[in-house]
């Protein structure tokens, strides 16, 4: 049992890293713009496919440097075409234009890439390693490794380049910072662009572990909860919720699929979220909005 | 030369808070009546496209009373109608209830669930409120697979008033037409009533709804328990209608199907829901007919045909909120106040 | 005379914020036809008082009796329906609702129909709602804003946004009446507007108020009665000419030369 709970552990950590990433993509561009992405799941879909696709034609690495400059350049795009125009209207009607936009880019990767699962190629070294003497796959491990370093590189990103300290300036107050100097323009834009980079990083790692099939979009949904659990307003809070997400699921959706009933482990996530929200209604780390009368 | 005064003067109160308010609406909506009433005759095959139009417009209803009025964005509307289909299955097959006790037992029953679900709340706001919500979605789901057995599907029998059995869906078309008018006229009366106001109170501003002596916990759960009984209705009819019941028509993706119907047709019009619903499965069904047709020309097209589809709707959907973020309903009211003022510009 | 049971009183106030006292020991009372100032500089106090009255707050002492009936620990919306209406210093309307409508909110609270007849809206509901749709367009007519009663309040001026608020607050058929700040950001026109429908309020309607403002020239004519907070402290308290040479109070407003007492 013990050994049990330490495999669910050390699994769930290196799932639940993904999910940090990709709902840290998700907390950036709510944090900045106040949109709500609900295409999130298919933008870490897109980088998936994508790195697989150019995989057949170049090495590996290149694969992922033409992805990562794909999804950038189609974070921009969305902001300048579709989401510029809906600046200052109500959230749901924006909510739901992110939700179409879904629709076109699953649309797109169906009939381009077909709706089957996908592969990489053996890019990673196969068979399984031991950590503390819990035989965990390779690609959980690098997985780890890359979403750990990714986190660090954003948090240096946002701390001190003065794209990431505008972007700060921006998610604290649109108002102040725009009369302050800060294009909110050029917020959006990056806001989307790392939005859009974070989820197909994730769709890599993800595909390099599981393969990538659309069963995956509904990491866009978790994203979003990862997000709710640790708190709308705090990316620290997005990333433990991701981690937090990724080991409960693998302990307990393991334990109680394997044991009692099949099916729960997509839903105990969602379970565990309700009780915390009932406890804590803004999340772990969220802070309550108060208004002053 | 006759005079024809520039808008609508009005002599009383009554006449000033009445839903259709100018002689051009009462014609439209009687011409629109009528036109209905005589779908069995026009609509031919796609008298089917009617009753799901109908019968989604029922439970986007409530979900316009939730959302659009009360401002309390749920994910898991689907999940009340997934109530409602099963209880109602349930009642009828294995209790023989009559469609007609069946149908607002049902209702009441999905209204409880929904005050329940709708508690909450008071403390959870916004997107949290919508996650919650979403988490109900999943629990229902997973509860009604256990439910049946971990089949998730049960068959309906048909619906049955006073002898007569509902079997053609032009008959059940007019069942449809029935709830879907009372239905729609319930939810643009409680508009304009107290309750619409109080739940409008509460949207825009819930503190200021609290000096104005209006309990929070109780109008937020009472919108939750409405806007489960239209779902419940909806599920109702739509279980009868299929006559097999699956919990993947009522998943999160018709949840979300939901919210995108009330938002296209517009969210703080009585007419939103039922423009949306018209809107969405038009649209939709549009495509499944238009497609096989380019394909007859475009043969190459083939592997395509499917996500073709998907990613028309989506760009249709786009394109329609950037050119009217109001949605339909404010389309039309742009019009109409073109037409009240034609031929001069204002 | 013979002393009045007042409608209002509140004893012995305290309210801190994780460390910050906003309300230190405050006790007022308030009689019946009488309007009740309070002023004070900014962060004196004031508004935490009014939201200790009308239940936003709660006190970590003290209690707020209201018609003979300790009310401290009843709900904001429990103490609304008792009679306790009041507007906001920063306005509090519904801005996706027309004038008409917010006004018609205030009424909301006295209105009998259940949900099943607002559905139906046939007989009992709709003679109600007609009824009551006479008593918001008396009060429209009082405001002088007939012209507008069909507007978005988000489209209107700031100043007629005030009017709508008082409007509303009118709406509920208040037995007191809370107004915080209702001249603030107002043009010298419609302040006196103002000063005139709170005088014929206090004259026609009998209604009690508590008001805040910091406009010196309006308190002293309309007040019959003043307070006086200064770091969550009453320090002074009395009829609007006393307390303008009172020593406390130049002293507290010293620095504050833009907003001093020296009106006039
Ligand atoms: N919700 C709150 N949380 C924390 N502190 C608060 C809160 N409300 C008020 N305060 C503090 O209490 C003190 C009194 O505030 P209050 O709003 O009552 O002052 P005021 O007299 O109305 O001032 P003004 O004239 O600026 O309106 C201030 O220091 C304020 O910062
Ligand atoms: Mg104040």
């Amino acid at each position: 049992m013990s050994e049990f709970l330490l495999s669910g552990l050390l699994n769930g950590l290196a799932v639940g890293s993904i999910y940090a990433l990709i709902a840290l993509g998700f907390a950036l561009l709510y944090k900045s713009t106040k949109i709500l992405n609900l295409a999130h799941g298919e933008l870490v879909l897109f980088g998936g496919y994508l790195a697989i696709a150019l995989t057949r034609a170049v090495p590996f690495p290149v694969a992922v440097v033409l992805t990562l400059l794909a999804a950038a350049v189609l974070g921009f795009t969305v902001e300048r075409v579709i989401m510029r125009p809906l600046f200052g209207q109500p959230l749901l009607s924006v909510i739901i234009v992110t939700l179409a936009l879904g629709y076109v880019v699953r649309g797109l990767m169906v009939g381009i890439w077909g709706g089957s699962t996908r592969n990489f190629p053996q890019v990673l070294p196969g068979g399984i390693v031991r950590v503390a003497g819990i035989p965990i796959q390779p690609a959980g491990v690098y997985s780890a490794v890359t979403a750990a370093c990714l986190l660090l590189g954003f948090w240096l990103f946002f701390r001190y380049s003065l794209v990431g300290i505008a972007m700060r300036a921006a998610a604290n107050d649109q108002l102040t910072a725009s009369t302050l100097g800060v294009s909110l323009r050029r917020v959006f834009a990056y806001a989307w662009a790392f939005a859009s980079i974070a989820g197909a990083v994730g769709g890599i790692l993800l595909g390099l572990w599981l393969g990538v099939n659309f069963a995956l979009g509904f990491v866009g949904l978790k994203a979003l909860a990862a997000v709710i659990l640790g708190g709308l307003d705090s990316i620290p809070g997005a990333i433990l919720g991701g981690v937090t997400i990724g080991i409960i699921e693998t302990i307990a959706g393991g334990y109680i699929d394997a044991n009692i009933i099949y099916g729960f482990k997509d839903i105990t996530a969602f379970v565990v979220i309700l009780l915390v929200l009932l406890v804590r209604p803004y999340g772990l780390f969220g802070t309550e909005h108060v208004e002053r009368l | 030369m006759s005079v024809r005064p520039a808008g609508d003067f009005k002599t009383s109160y009554v006449q000033d808070m009445a839903i259709l308010d100018t002689r051009l609406y009462r014609l439209g909506f009687a011409m629109l009546v009528a036109g209905l009433l005589l779908a069995p005759w026009w609509a031919g095959r796609f008298i089917f496209l009617l009753n799901t139009i109908g019968i989604y417009a029922v439970g986007a209803c409530g979900l316009g009373l939730l959302t659009g009025f009360t401002g309390q964005i749920s994910l898991g509307h689907a999940a009340f109608m997934a109530i409602g289909a099963y209880s109602s299955a349930f009642l009828s097959q294995a209790l023989r209830f009559p469609f007609l006790i069946a149908l607002p037992v049902t209702s009441l029953i999905t209204f409880l669930f929904g005050v329940v679900v709708g508690l909450p709340s008071l403390r959870i706001k916004g997107l949290y409120l919508a996650i919650a919500t979403l988490a109900f979605q999943f629990l229902t789901e997973y509860a009604l697979i256990h439910a049946t057995g971990g089949i998730g599907s049960t068959t309906v029998p048909p619906i049955v008033i006073g002898g007569w059995t509902v079997r053609t869906d032009r008959q059940f078309y007019y069942i449809v037409l029935v709830v879907w008018l009372a239905a729609g006229a319930f939810a643009a009366n409680l508009v304009r009533s107290r309750i619409g106001l109080a739940f409008m109170a509460v949207r825009d501003r819930d503190y200021a709804a609290q000096v104005l002596g209006l309990d929070l916990l109780y109008y937020k759960a009472l919108a939750f328990g409405i806007a489960a009984g239209y779902a419940g209705i909806a599920g109702s009819l739509w279980a009868h209608y299929n006559r097999l019941i699956t919990t993947e028509q009522f998943n999160i993706g018709a949840s979300i199907d939901y919210v995108a119907m009330i938002v296209i047709g517009g969210l703080t019009s009585a007419w939103g829901p039922h423009l949306g619903s018209a809107f969405v499965w038009s649209l939709s069904q549009g495509l499944q007919i238009f497609t096989p047709a380019v394909l007859a020309v475009f043969p190459a097209f083939g592997k395509i045909a499917t996500p073709l589809r998907e990613i028309v709707f989506g760009v249709t959907l786009i394109a329609l909120l950037i050119w009217e973020p109001g949605g339909l309903a404010m389309l039309l009211r742009k019009l109409k106040r073109k037409l009240d003022l034609w031929p001069f510009a204002y | 005379m013979r002393p009045v049971e007042p409608v209002l009183s509140v004893d012995d106030l305290r309210l801190s914020f994780q460390g910050i006292q906003a309300i230190a020991g405050v006790s007022l009372t308030l009689a019946s036809r009488e309007i009740l100032g309070i002023i004070g500089p900014n962060g004196a106090g004031k508004t935490s008082v009014l939201n200790c009255i009308n239940g936003f707050y709660r006190p970590q002492r003290g209690r707020v009796v209201f018609g003979g009936r300790d009310i401290t620990r009843l709900p904001p919306h429990r103490r609304a329906a008792l009679g306790i209406a009041r507007t906001f210093q920063n306005i509090a309307l519904y801005p996706g609702m027309s004038v008409l409508n917010n006004i018609m909110t205030g009424r909301v609270i006295r209105m009998r129909s259940g949900v099943l007849a607002c559905g139906v809206y046939a007989g009992h509901a709709s003679r109600e709602h007609v009824a009551h749709r006479q008593v918001v367009e008396e009060i429209i007519d009082f405001l002088e804003i007939e012209d507008v009663r069909r507007h978005l309040v988000a489209d209107l001026p700031y100043g007629i946004q005030k009017k709508v608020e008082l409007g509303r607050a009118l709406a509920m058929d208040p037995q007191v009446l809370i107004l915080d700040e209702p001249m603030a950001g107002m043009s010298a026109d419609e302040k006196a507007d103002m000063a005139r429908y709170i005088l014929e309020l206090k004259d026609v309607r009998s209604l009690p108020m508590i008001l805040i403002e910091h406009d010196m020239g309006v308190v002293m004519d309309l007040c019959d009665r003043l307070i006086v907070m200064d770091y969550g402290k009453k320090i002074a308290e009395g009829p609007p000419g006393a307390i303008q040479r009172h020593p406390e109070v130049i002293r507290a407003y010293i620095g504050e030369a833009a907003e001093g007492p020296a009106a006039h």
